[in-house]
């Protein structure tokens, strides 16, 4: 509650400071304009609102789509995932877009704010989800102190405020659901589990592709020796039936996506941006994590105390190390191969917000780990608490623009450093 | 835990009067927003004001772009002209109001006679029974040159009102 009342304080006010010019701009548009074309202008091949250029934008070309030069068809760069989970906040700015007789063009005031919110509600919706995930393995204190660092010592809070119908805050909240569901199906596989398990995983498709990966959660959980793995498969083979079943969910929930790939471009799975793709002869492994650019750990330092955590976690949270850093591991070595291995503009490397709620685990291990040895736990309480500050500071310096949104120097970072005004 | 007389618990009264109290506000709010008066300011789809070399204002169009004139208003005169003398044709300027068609206005070869003459197209208004003080203008703009966009100039509209 506390999260959602600072955060609808913290949007409101970045629009009437105008400290940004719309919440659905830049990436957001390409996520959300699924909406516009196909419930305002009932048109879901992009052409009308292709023709009404340019989703509220003063330029001269179509915003996030493009015509595919096999098919001449428009194709959005980005999957339909987004969309869906925006869809109940885009309903209700359509229908008070209807009774006050504004333009209903999916771009007008409404839909701007109500939609724009959608990040907002995801993030609370996710810190929820993370709450009740670990109340149940570590005492009340130590998770509240993990929501707060990981919600403001993080780029977490910005990209559900600020860039809040870009995908991550939207990722945030799937990846931790799909955590904690894993953790109900493995003690006990109910159909209502499953079939939640299973509409989160294609979710988690459908919003990104790449994360996909975070998809191995489900077979790795619990495990932390070879052992523990065979007998995690023998169980899987012994659930053959409701594991076909939940696959075949999540494909019924991934299918739309394929079929409009298959209808734009005449192929089933398709790289939709047209600037780049994977290249395994450019590789940013060290910029992806440390460099001033968009390093994970030099933007939020405070994900460091989770790396500790992933030495000192005990029991359940032990159980979820090999997941995390195999996943974490291949999603490093994608993000560091991709073309804009920075991801453009952005707070932090907004590539790994969506697999916070696994990093939280780690720092919630440390917290609970150095709780337990007093001389320590005022030394890591007045760290997290610095680097909480730090990562506000910075988050502001982004807001008002003394920080670049991209290709930030040390020159440049040492400048502006702790510069409020 | 008492009970007030009646047999209601005062934990079903204080969410009895919430609620009372939450769809008080719920309708009035939705009162306020079926006719909101701030609307009479509100322009979406068009770049800012501008002034040409002759001192008079216009706005550019992008693909789709409203406004709103007073209810009661009769008459509306639009000034559009194309200003880019690019040859796609026909330029059209499709007019609604409270999303019903209203006119197409179809722009001359840009080239001939002149793109920075106005096009002026005086509109009546179709009186319909509305609540409200305000109806929506939608424009539809259509000028497309090689896949980029280009728009039209709309000068100051003028409303006719009793």
């Amino acid at each position: 509650m506390a999260v959602a009342a600072i955060g609808l304080a913290a949007y409101a006010s970045i629009y009437w400071c105008q400290l940004n010019d719309r919440p659905i701009r830049s990436d957001g548009v390409s996520y959300y304009e699924y909406l516009p074309a196909w419930i305002a202008d009932g048109d879901p091949t992009f052409e009308t609102l292709a023709r009404d250029c340019c989703a509220g934008y003063d330029v001269e070309q179509p915003v996030g789509i493009h015509r595919w030069p096999e098919t001449g068809r428009w194709l959005d760069v980005h999957p339909i995932g987004v969309a869906v989970l925006m869809l109940p906040f885009f309903l209700a700015a359509h229908a008070l877009t209807w009774w006050s007789n504004l333009p209903p063009d999916g771009f007008s005031p409404y839909y701007q704010y109500i939609v724009g919110a959608a990040g907002l509600a995801y993030l609370v919706a996710g810190l929820a989800v993370l709450k009740r995930l670990l109340c149940r393995h570590f005492s009340d204190a130590i998770v509240l102190a993990t929501l707060v660092v990981i919600t403001f010592g993080t780029n977490l809070f910005h990209y559900g405020v600020f860039d809040s119908t870009f995908s991550h805050a939207f990722s945030f909240f799937l990846v931790t659901s799909l955590v904690l569901l894993t953790e109900h199906w493995w003690a006990q596989p109910t159909w209502r589990t499953s079939i939640a398990l299973a509409c989160v995983a294609g979710l988690i498709v459908l919003v990104r592709h790449t994360n996909g990966l975070f998809l191995l959660v489900v077979p790795l959980y619990g495990v932390s020796r070879w052992s523990e793995l065979v007998s995690n498969v023998r169980r899987l083979a012994e659930r053959w039936r409701i594991v076909a079943a939940m696959a075949l969910i999540a494909a019924m929930c991934v299918l739309p996506q394929l079929l409009i790939y298959k209808w734009a471009t005449g192929h089933w799975i398709v790289n939709a941006y047209p600037e780049g793709s994977f290249s395994l002869g450019s590789s940013h492994v060290v910029a992806t994590l440390f460099s001033t650019e968009r390093g994970l750990f030099f933007w939020s330092p405070l994900l460091l105390l989770a790396v500790v955590g992933l030495f000192v976690a005990r029991q359940w949270a032990r159980g979820l190390a090999a997941a995390t850093v195999i996943t974490l591991a291949v999603d490093t070595f994608l993000m560091a191969h991709w073309f804009m291995w920075d991801l453009g503009a952005g707070y932090g490397h907004r590539g790994y917000t969506d697999a916070l709620g696994l990093f939280a685990i780690f720092i919630a291990s440390f917290f609970d780990w150095s709780a337990r040895r007093p001389w320590l736990a005022r030394g890591v309480a007045l760290v997290a608490a610095l680097l909480v500050a730090l990562s506000i500071v910075q988050m502001w310096q982004y807001w008002v623009g003394i920080m670049p949104n991209e290709n930030t120097t040390w020159a440049q970072y040492r400048a502006a450093f702790l510069r409020v005004r | 835990m008492g009970t007030v007389p009646g047999g209601v618990s005062p934990r079903a009264l204080i969410r009895g009067v919430v609620l009372a109290l939450g769809a008080i506000v719920v309708a009035a709010a939705a009162i306020y927003l079926h006719d909101p008066p701030w609307v009479a300011t509100l322009t979406t789809g068009f770049r800012p004001w501008a002034v040409d070399g002759r001192g008079e204002r216009f706005r550019w169009t992008m693909g789709r772009g409203s406004f709103f004139v007073p209810s009661d208003a009769t008459a509306m005169t639009l000034k559009v002209r194309s200003h880019k003398p690019f040859p796609p044709n026909p330029i059209t300027v499709d007019v609604r109001v409270d999303d019903r068609p209203l006119t197409v206005i179809t722009l001359p070869d840009p080239r001939h006679p002149d793109p920075d003459d106005w096009v002026v197209v005086q509109l009546p208004l179709p009186r319909g029974h509305t609540s409200r003080h305000f109806r929506r203008v939608d424009l539809r703009v259509r000028h497309w040159l090689d896949g980029y966009y280009l728009g039209v100039h709309l000068g100051e509209v003028v409303v006719e009102r009793p």
